[in-house]
C-alpha cells in the first residue's frame, strides 16, 4: 500500500491539494497543525484505514514517520 | 537575565515541543495570555513538584497524553453529546485505582493543565484572588479539601494562607501520595493531613469554616447526594469554594452538566446559598460546537 492514501487525508485535513509530505515533517512545518488538528489528523486516518489508535500511539506521532510506523504496526504495510 | 522558574518553563517548552510538536505554541500562548505572574507561577511548581530529568521527561509525557485523550473525547462529545461512560464504578476501575493511569497521565496532566489551560488558569486566578482574602482574613484558617486530586488547591490554600490548616479528603490511594508530595514540595507537610475516605459513605463529623472542592461534581453519578455531604461538613456561615466541569467530557467525567445554570441549581437543591461565581471556557467555538467549560461558585449554607 502505497503513502498516496496517506498523502490524501494529509491534503483533506489541512485543506491543501498540493501538500506533500516526508518522514521527517512535523506540525512546526506545517501550518495550522496544532493540537485541535492533530486530532483530526488522527481521526481522519481513523476512519480511511478502519483503525483505532491508542492514546500512547497517537502521543508518539511527532512526526509522519513516526505517524506511518504506527499505521505499519497495525498492519497496513504502507511504504513511501 | 532568566530567573529559575524561567529557565523551568523554557525547559518544559523545549521537551514538550520535542514530544508534541503539535503543542509548541502551549506555553507561548499562555505566556502571552497571562504574563510573568505565570510563568514564575508555572516555573515555581515545574521546579518543586516536577524536578529530576527523568521524572520531568515523564510529566511532559504525562500531559501530552492528558490532553490528546482530551481532544479526541471532545471530538466524540461534539458528534454524541453524551460522555463514554456513567458509572462511578467504571470510572474508579479504569481511572482512580489504576496506578499507571493516575500516575503515568492523569495527575500530571491535571497537574499541568492548572496553567496549560486558559480556563484552568482563570479558575485558579478566582480562587487566589476572590476566595483565599476570605481564609487570609478570618480568625479561624482550618480548611477542608474534598477530593484533593492532586493537591493543587490544597498547596495554593496553604502558600496562600501561611496560617491555614487544611485536612484532605480523596477515594484515590495515588491522588493522596501525589497530594502528600505536592504539599511537602511547597513546604506545608506540617500543615496538612490527608486521609482516604468517601465522605458521601462517611461524612467527618467535623465542621470546617472553609471548604474546597474542585472538579469533583462532573466525576459523581449523584452529585447532589455529595453536596449535600459537603453542606454537612461546612460551619454556619462557612464559604465553599465548588467547581464544576461542563459539557467537558474526560476519561472519567460521568455527569454532564449542560450549563452553569444546571450545576447552580443543584447547589441550591443541596442546601447552599451562591454567593459569586466565574464560567470560564476552553476556547471559542469554532461554529456551534460544544466546548469544555468550568464553573466556579462561592457558596455558603443556605438556612432558609
Amino acid at each position: 500500500m502505497s503513502i498516496d492514501r496517506v498523502r490524501a487525508v494529509f491534503r483533506d485535513v489541512f485543506d491543501n491539494p498540493t501538500m506533500e509530505i516526508a518522514p521527517g515533517l512535523t506540525a512546526q512545518d506545517v501550518d495550522g497543525w496544532d493540537s485541535f488538528n492533530h486530532i483530526n489528523l488522527v481521526v481522519a486516518l481513523e476512519d480511511e484505514f478502519g483503525l483505532s489508535f491508542t492514546t500512547d500511539q497517537i502521543a508518539g506521532m511527532a512526526n509522519v514517520g513516526d505517524l506511518v510506523d504506527v499505521l505499519n504496526d497495525l498492519g497496513q504495510d504502507v511504504s513511501w | 537575565m532568566t530567573t529559575e522558574p524561567e529557565a523551568w518553563v523554557a525547559r518544559f517548552n523545549e521537551e514538550l515541543r520535542t514530544q508534541a510538536p503539535y503543542m509548541s505554541s502551549t506555553v507561548s500562548r499562555a505566556r502571552e495570555r497571562f504574563g510573568p505572574a505565570w510563568s514564575t507561577a508555572f516555573g515555581e511548581t515545574l521546579g518543586h513538584v516536577i524536578g529530576d530529568d527523568e521524572a520531568f521527561r515523564k510529566a511532559v509525557k504525562g500531559y501530552v497524553r492528558f490532553a490528546l485523550d482530551a481532544t479526541k473525547l471532545q471530538r466524540s462529545f461534539e458528534k454524541e453529546l453524551v460522555y463514554r461512560i456513567s458509572s462511578y464504578a467504571e470510572a474508579a476501575a479504569e481511572v482512580y485505582h489504576n496506578k499507571e493511569y493516575m500516575e503515568g497521565l492523569y495527575l500530571p496532566g491535571i497537574l499541568l493543565s492548572h496553567y496549560l489551560w486558559p480556563h484552568h488558569y482563570e479558575q485558579l486566578r478566582y480562587f487566589q484572588q476572590h476566595f483565599l482574602p476570605l481564609i487570609v482574613a478570618a480568625d479561624d484558617q482550618q480548611v477542608v479539601d474534598v477530593g484533593v486530586g492532586t493537591g493543587f488547591y490544597s498547596r495554593q490554600a496553604l502558600v496562600g494562607a501561611p496560617d491555614a490548616t487544611c485536612t484532605a479528603y480523596d477515594i484515590s490511594e495515588h491522588s493522596m501520595g501525589y497530594a502528600r508530595r505536592q504539599v511537602r514540595a511547597f513546604g506545608g507537610e506540617g500543615r496538612w493531613r490527608g486521609e482516604l475516605r468517601d465522605v458521601v459513605a462517611d461524612t467527618p463529623d467535623q465542621q470546617w469554616p472553609f471548604l474546597v472542592s474542585v472538579e469533583v461534581l462532573e466525576h459523581l453519578e449523584d452529585p447532589v447526594e455529595f453536596l449535600v455531604a459537603l453542606r454537612t461538613m461546612l460551619r454556619p456561615a462557612g464559604r465553599a469554594f465548588i467547581t464544576a466541569a461542563i459539557t467537558a467530557p474526560n476519561a472519567d467525567h460521568i455527569y454532564l452538566y449542560e450549563d452553569v445554570a444546571a450545576v447552580e441549581a443543584q447547589l441550591v437543591e443541596a442546601g447552599f446559598e451562591v454567593l459569586d461565581w466565574r464560567e470560564d471556557i476552553a476556547y471559542e467555538p469554532r461554529a456551534a460546537e460544544p466546548v469544555p467549560r468550568l464553573a466556579a461558585f462561592i457558596v455558603t449554607r443556605s438556612e432558609a
